[in-house]
Protein backbone atom coordinates (compact mmCIF):
# COMPACT_ATOMS: atom_id res chain seq x y z
CA UNK A 1 0.00 0.00 0.00
CA UNK A 2 1.46 3.44 -1.33
CA UNK A 3 1.38 6.92 0.49
CA UNK A 4 -1.51 7.93 -1.64
CA UNK A 5 -3.97 4.61 -0.79
CA UNK A 6 -2.57 5.34 2.86
CA UNK A 7 -3.90 9.04 2.88
CA UNK A 8 -7.20 7.95 0.94
CA UNK A 9 -8.05 5.34 3.49
CA UNK A 10 -7.29 7.72 6.24
CA UNK A 11 -9.63 10.29 4.54
CA UNK A 12 -12.11 7.76 4.18
CA UNK A 13 -12.06 6.14 8.06
CA UNK A 14 -12.39 9.90 9.00
CA UNK A 15 -15.51 10.50 6.95
CA UNK A 16 -16.87 7.47 8.32
CA UNK A 17 -16.43 7.51 11.67
CA UNK A 18 -17.33 11.49 11.81
CA UNK A 19 -20.85 10.20 10.50
CA UNK A 20 -21.56 8.13 13.28
CA UNK A 21 -23.78 9.78 16.16
CA UNK A 22 -23.14 10.75 19.68
CA UNK A 23 -24.07 8.17 21.75
CA UNK A 24 -26.10 9.55 24.81
CA UNK A 25 -26.93 7.52 28.31
CA UNK A 26 -30.55 7.60 29.65
CA UNK A 27 -31.84 10.69 31.33
CA UNK A 28 -31.34 9.45 34.62
CA UNK A 29 -27.57 8.49 34.39
CA UNK A 30 -26.26 11.42 35.77
CA UNK A 31 -28.85 11.16 38.73
CA UNK A 32 -27.62 7.56 39.26
CA UNK A 33 -24.04 8.33 39.46
CA UNK A 34 -24.91 10.84 41.98
CA UNK A 35 -26.60 8.93 43.89
CA UNK A 36 -24.53 6.26 43.97
CA UNK A 37 -21.51 8.74 45.20
CA UNK A 38 -23.90 10.68 47.32
CA UNK A 39 -24.43 6.71 49.24
CA UNK A 40 -20.81 6.39 49.16
CA UNK A 41 -20.20 10.08 51.01
CA UNK A 42 -22.81 8.60 53.63
CA UNK A 43 -21.47 4.93 54.44
CA UNK A 44 -17.77 7.08 54.96
CA UNK A 45 -19.12 9.71 57.30
CA UNK A 46 -20.77 7.18 59.28
CA UNK A 47 -17.92 4.62 59.66
CA UNK A 48 -14.75 6.92 60.46
CA UNK A 49 -12.31 4.94 62.03
CA UNK A 50 -12.12 5.35 65.55
CA UNK A 51 -9.60 3.20 67.38
CA UNK A 52 -11.53 1.55 70.07
CA UNK A 53 -8.98 2.50 72.97
CA UNK A 54 -7.98 5.80 72.65
CA UNK A 55 -4.17 7.33 72.74
CA UNK A 56 -5.49 9.10 75.75
CA UNK A 57 -6.72 5.99 77.45
CA UNK A 58 -3.45 4.14 76.15
CA UNK A 59 -1.33 6.86 78.29
CA UNK A 60 -3.63 5.94 81.11
CA UNK A 61 -3.18 1.88 80.86
CA UNK A 62 0.70 1.90 80.38
CA UNK A 63 1.07 4.78 83.10
CA UNK A 64 -0.76 3.10 86.00
CA UNK A 65 0.97 -0.23 84.92
CA UNK A 66 4.06 1.14 85.34
CA UNK A 67 3.49 2.80 88.65
CA UNK A 68 1.53 -0.38 89.91
CA UNK A 69 5.24 -2.31 88.73
CA UNK A 70 7.10 -0.15 90.30
CA UNK A 71 5.19 0.20 93.60
CA UNK A 72 5.23 -3.59 93.53
CA UNK A 73 8.70 -4.20 93.00
CA UNK A 74 9.39 -1.67 95.68
CA UNK A 75 7.31 -2.85 98.52
CA UNK A 76 6.66 -6.10 98.19
CA UNK A 77 9.33 -9.07 98.69
CA UNK A 78 9.32 -10.92 95.87
CA UNK A 79 10.22 -14.59 95.65
CA UNK A 80 11.68 -16.13 92.44
CA UNK A 81 9.84 -19.38 91.68
CA UNK A 82 12.21 -22.58 92.05
CA UNK A 83 12.87 -23.24 88.35
CA UNK A 84 14.80 -20.16 87.69
CA UNK A 85 16.92 -20.30 90.85
CA UNK A 86 17.75 -23.99 89.41
CA UNK A 87 19.70 -22.53 86.26
CA UNK A 88 23.13 -22.73 86.37
CA UNK A 89 24.70 -19.05 85.54
CA UNK A 90 27.75 -19.55 86.66
CA UNK A 91 28.99 -19.79 82.60
CA UNK A 92 27.53 -16.17 82.21
CA UNK A 93 30.24 -13.48 82.50
CA UNK A 94 29.23 -10.92 80.38
CA UNK A 95 28.34 -7.30 81.59
CA UNK A 96 24.89 -7.42 80.75
CA UNK A 97 24.15 -10.40 82.47
CA UNK A 98 22.24 -9.77 86.19
CA UNK A 99 22.75 -11.62 89.25
CA UNK A 100 19.64 -14.39 89.37
CA UNK A 101 19.42 -13.87 93.20
CA UNK A 102 18.40 -11.33 93.84
CA UNK A 103 16.35 -10.48 96.99
CA UNK A 104 12.67 -9.99 95.53
CA UNK A 105 10.53 -12.43 95.45
CA UNK A 106 7.00 -13.19 94.69
CA UNK A 107 4.66 -15.61 94.61
CA UNK A 108 3.99 -18.27 91.84
CA UNK A 109 0.20 -17.27 92.12
CA UNK A 110 1.03 -13.69 91.29
CA UNK A 111 3.62 -14.58 88.47
CA UNK A 112 1.13 -16.68 87.33
CA UNK A 113 -1.72 -14.29 87.15
CA UNK A 114 0.08 -11.80 85.51
CA UNK A 115 1.27 -13.88 82.93
CA UNK A 116 -2.35 -14.94 81.67
CA UNK A 117 -3.14 -11.43 81.91
CA UNK A 118 -0.83 -10.21 79.44
CA UNK A 119 -1.92 -13.37 77.15
CA UNK A 120 -5.56 -12.78 77.65
CA UNK A 121 -5.02 -8.64 77.15
CA UNK A 122 -3.17 -9.69 73.74
CA UNK A 123 -5.73 -11.82 72.36
CA UNK A 124 -8.51 -10.17 72.96
CA UNK A 125 -7.31 -6.86 72.06
CA UNK A 126 -6.68 -8.41 68.41
CA UNK A 127 -9.73 -10.09 68.56
CA UNK A 128 -11.78 -6.97 69.68
CA UNK A 129 -10.11 -4.79 67.05
CA UNK A 130 -10.97 -7.46 64.06
CA UNK A 131 -14.40 -7.49 65.30
CA UNK A 132 -15.46 -3.75 65.23
CA UNK A 133 -12.79 -3.71 61.98
CA UNK A 134 -15.57 -6.26 60.15
CA UNK B 1 -11.00 27.34 29.71
CA UNK B 2 -12.49 24.17 29.75
CA UNK B 3 -9.29 22.59 32.08
CA UNK B 4 -9.55 24.99 34.38
CA UNK B 5 -13.22 24.33 34.84
CA UNK B 6 -11.73 21.10 35.31
CA UNK B 7 -9.40 21.84 37.43
CA UNK B 8 -11.56 24.33 40.04
CA UNK B 9 -14.60 21.36 40.29
CA UNK B 10 -11.58 18.56 40.87
CA UNK B 11 -10.39 20.68 43.65
CA UNK B 12 -13.69 21.11 45.05
CA UNK B 13 -14.56 18.13 45.40
CA UNK B 14 -11.29 17.08 46.53
CA UNK B 15 -11.95 19.22 49.49
CA UNK B 16 -15.03 16.93 50.25
CA UNK B 17 -17.92 18.66 48.48
CA UNK B 18 -18.86 15.52 46.39
CA UNK B 19 -21.69 17.50 44.17
CA UNK B 20 -19.07 19.13 42.47
CA UNK B 21 -18.51 16.03 40.66
CA UNK B 22 -21.74 15.98 39.03
CA UNK B 23 -20.34 18.87 36.69
CA UNK B 24 -17.66 16.60 35.24
CA UNK B 25 -20.69 13.74 34.99
CA UNK B 26 -22.74 15.83 33.38
CA UNK B 27 -19.62 17.27 31.32
CA UNK B 28 -18.33 13.75 30.02
CA UNK B 29 -21.45 11.50 30.23
CA UNK B 30 -21.73 11.30 26.45
CA UNK B 31 -18.33 11.11 25.84
CA UNK B 32 -17.44 8.03 28.06
CA UNK B 33 -20.92 6.55 27.13
CA UNK B 34 -19.61 6.41 23.27
CA UNK B 35 -16.54 5.09 24.11
CA UNK B 36 -18.33 2.52 26.13
CA UNK B 37 -20.40 1.48 23.59
CA UNK B 38 -18.27 1.33 20.62
CA UNK B 39 -16.10 -1.02 22.91
CA UNK B 40 -19.29 -3.47 24.63
CA UNK B 41 -21.83 -2.67 22.30
CA UNK B 42 -24.53 -2.91 24.21
CA UNK B 43 -26.60 -0.21 25.90
CA UNK B 44 -27.77 -1.33 29.14
CA UNK B 45 -23.95 -2.76 29.44
CA UNK B 46 -22.14 0.56 28.42
CA UNK B 47 -24.56 2.52 31.12
CA UNK B 48 -23.50 0.21 33.72
CA UNK B 49 -19.27 0.50 32.70
CA UNK B 50 -20.22 3.83 32.48
CA UNK B 51 -21.20 4.58 35.87
CA UNK B 52 -18.57 2.50 37.06
CA UNK B 53 -16.20 4.23 35.15
CA UNK B 54 -17.20 7.83 37.02
CA UNK B 55 -17.46 5.82 40.58
CA UNK B 56 -13.83 4.67 39.85
CA UNK B 57 -13.04 7.95 38.88
CA UNK B 58 -14.56 9.44 41.80
CA UNK B 59 -13.00 6.87 44.55
CA UNK B 60 -9.42 8.01 42.93
CA UNK B 61 -9.29 11.31 42.13
CA UNK B 62 -6.80 12.71 44.45
CA UNK B 63 -4.75 10.23 42.56
CA UNK B 64 -5.01 12.44 39.17
CA UNK B 65 -1.91 14.69 39.48
CA UNK B 66 -2.87 17.10 36.24
CA UNK B 67 0.12 16.08 33.65
CA UNK B 68 -2.57 14.76 31.22
CA UNK B 69 -5.79 16.79 31.02
CA UNK B 70 -8.76 15.48 33.20
CA UNK B 71 -10.81 14.08 29.75
CA UNK B 72 -7.32 11.79 29.11
CA UNK B 73 -7.26 10.29 32.40
CA UNK B 74 -11.19 9.85 32.31
CA UNK B 75 -10.62 8.13 29.14
CA UNK B 76 -8.05 5.50 30.32
CA UNK B 77 -10.57 4.84 33.47
CA UNK B 78 -13.42 3.92 31.09
CA UNK B 79 -10.51 2.26 28.34
CA UNK B 80 -9.60 -0.44 31.39
CA UNK B 81 -12.88 -0.72 33.07
CA UNK B 82 -14.50 -1.51 29.58
CA UNK B 83 -11.61 -3.97 28.74
CA UNK B 84 -12.71 -5.68 32.21
CA UNK B 85 -15.94 -6.10 30.88
CA UNK B 86 -14.86 -7.93 28.11
CA UNK B 87 -13.03 -10.35 29.80
CA UNK B 88 -15.38 -10.87 31.89
CA UNK B 89 -17.37 -12.11 28.64
CA UNK B 90 -15.50 -13.60 25.88
CA UNK B 91 -18.44 -13.32 23.29
CA UNK B 92 -17.01 -10.14 22.22
CA UNK B 93 -13.88 -11.87 20.44
CA UNK B 94 -13.44 -10.94 16.77
CA UNK B 95 -11.76 -11.57 14.24
CA UNK B 96 -11.14 -10.01 10.49
CA UNK B 97 -8.91 -11.05 7.57
CA UNK B 98 -7.23 -7.98 6.52
CA UNK B 99 -7.47 -7.90 2.33
CA UNK B 100 -5.03 -5.24 0.59
CA UNK B 101 -6.75 -2.24 -1.38
CA UNK B 102 -6.01 -0.20 -4.54
CA UNK B 103 -6.89 3.80 -4.94
CA UNK B 104 -9.78 2.50 -6.88
CA UNK B 105 -11.35 -0.01 -4.39
CA UNK B 106 -11.39 2.88 -1.90
CA UNK B 107 -12.69 5.55 -4.49
CA UNK B 108 -16.05 3.14 -4.87
CA UNK B 109 -16.65 2.66 -1.86
CA UNK B 110 -16.14 5.93 -0.92
CA UNK B 111 -19.03 6.67 -3.60
CA UNK B 112 -21.38 3.81 -2.00
CA UNK B 113 -20.76 5.52 1.19
CA UNK B 114 -21.67 8.73 -0.27
CA UNK B 115 -24.95 7.46 -1.84
CA UNK B 116 -26.18 5.65 1.00
CA UNK B 117 -28.72 7.67 2.74
CA UNK B 118 -27.75 8.96 6.56
CA UNK B 119 -29.62 6.57 8.47
CA UNK B 120 -28.95 3.83 6.69
CA UNK B 121 -25.05 5.38 6.81
CA UNK B 122 -24.98 5.26 10.23
CA UNK B 123 -26.07 1.95 11.05
CA UNK B 124 -23.55 0.45 8.38
CA UNK B 125 -20.85 2.16 9.54
CA UNK B 126 -21.86 0.96 13.29
CA UNK B 127 -22.31 -2.03 12.14
CA UNK B 128 -19.17 -1.89 10.50
CA UNK B 129 -17.31 -0.95 13.55
CA UNK B 130 -18.73 -3.56 15.90
CA UNK B 131 -16.71 -6.17 13.81
CA UNK B 132 -13.68 -5.02 14.90
CA UNK B 133 -11.66 -6.01 17.62
CA UNK B 134 -12.45 -3.99 21.04
CA UNK B 135 -8.90 -2.34 21.55
CA UNK B 136 -9.03 -1.62 17.55
CA UNK B 137 -13.01 -0.33 17.70
CA UNK B 138 -11.60 2.14 20.49
CA UNK B 139 -8.40 3.38 18.97
CA UNK B 140 -10.55 4.15 15.97
CA UNK B 141 -12.80 5.79 17.67
CA UNK B 142 -10.52 8.31 20.23
CA UNK B 143 -8.16 9.02 16.78
CA UNK B 144 -11.17 10.06 14.14
CA UNK B 145 -14.26 10.53 16.25
CA UNK B 146 -12.77 12.24 19.48
CA UNK B 147 -10.25 13.63 17.32
CA UNK B 148 -7.62 12.89 20.29
CA UNK B 149 -3.46 13.04 19.14
CA UNK B 150 -1.72 10.09 19.28
CA UNK B 151 0.16 11.01 22.74
CA UNK B 152 -3.28 11.12 24.43
CA UNK B 153 -4.13 7.85 23.07
CA UNK B 154 -0.90 6.26 23.99
CA UNK B 155 -1.76 7.90 27.88
CA UNK B 156 -4.86 5.64 27.28
CA UNK B 157 -4.36 2.50 26.00
CA UNK B 158 -0.86 2.56 27.56
CA UNK B 159 1.05 1.03 24.41
CA UNK B 160 3.57 2.18 22.65
CA UNK B 161 3.78 4.77 19.50
CA UNK B 162 4.94 2.39 17.47
CA UNK B 163 2.28 -0.37 18.66
CA UNK B 164 -0.42 1.95 18.56
CA UNK B 165 0.79 3.11 14.88
CA UNK B 166 0.27 -0.43 13.73
CA UNK B 167 -2.82 -1.05 15.44
CA UNK B 168 -4.13 2.15 13.73
CA UNK B 169 -3.11 1.41 10.47
CA UNK B 170 -4.54 -2.10 10.39
CA UNK B 171 -7.98 -1.45 12.10
CA UNK B 172 -8.72 0.97 9.26
CA UNK B 173 -7.87 -1.36 7.02
CA UNK B 174 -10.02 -3.88 8.91
CA UNK B 175 -12.44 -1.52 8.78
CA UNK B 176 -12.69 -1.08 4.93
CA UNK B 177 -12.10 -4.46 4.53
CA UNK B 178 -15.74 -5.05 7.00
CA UNK B 179 -17.54 -1.84 4.81
CA UNK B 180 -16.48 -3.42 1.51
CA UNK B 181 -18.07 -6.70 2.56
CA UNK B 182 -21.58 -5.36 4.28
CA UNK B 183 -22.41 -3.30 1.36
CA UNK B 184 -25.03 -5.05 -0.83
CA UNK B 185 -22.74 -6.88 -3.74
CA UNK B 186 -24.63 -5.71 -5.85
CA UNK B 187 -24.54 -1.85 -5.58
CA UNK B 188 -20.97 -2.68 -5.05
CA UNK B 189 -20.79 -4.31 -8.74
CA UNK B 190 -23.01 -1.66 -10.17
CA UNK B 191 -19.92 0.53 -9.61
CA UNK B 192 -17.50 -1.38 -10.47
CA UNK B 193 -18.48 -1.15 -14.03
Amino acid sequence: MNDKERDLLDNFTKKMVKDLPIEKPSNSFSKNVMNVINNLEAVKSTNVYEPLISKRTWFLIISSLIVSMVLLLKTTPIKMPNFISKIDTSGISSPFSFDMSMSFTASNVTLYGFLFLAIMAVIQFGYIKNYYSN
Amino acid sequence: MANNDDDYYIKKTLDGDSTSFGFLVNKYQNMVFTLAIKMLKHREESEEVSQDTFIKAYKSLSKFNGESKFSTWLYRVAYNTCLDRIKMNTKYNSNVEINDMTSNEIFQAENIFDSLENKERSEIIQECMNKLPEDERAIIHLFYFEELSLKEIIDVVSISEGNLKVKLYRARKKLFTIFKESVEPEIYNSYER
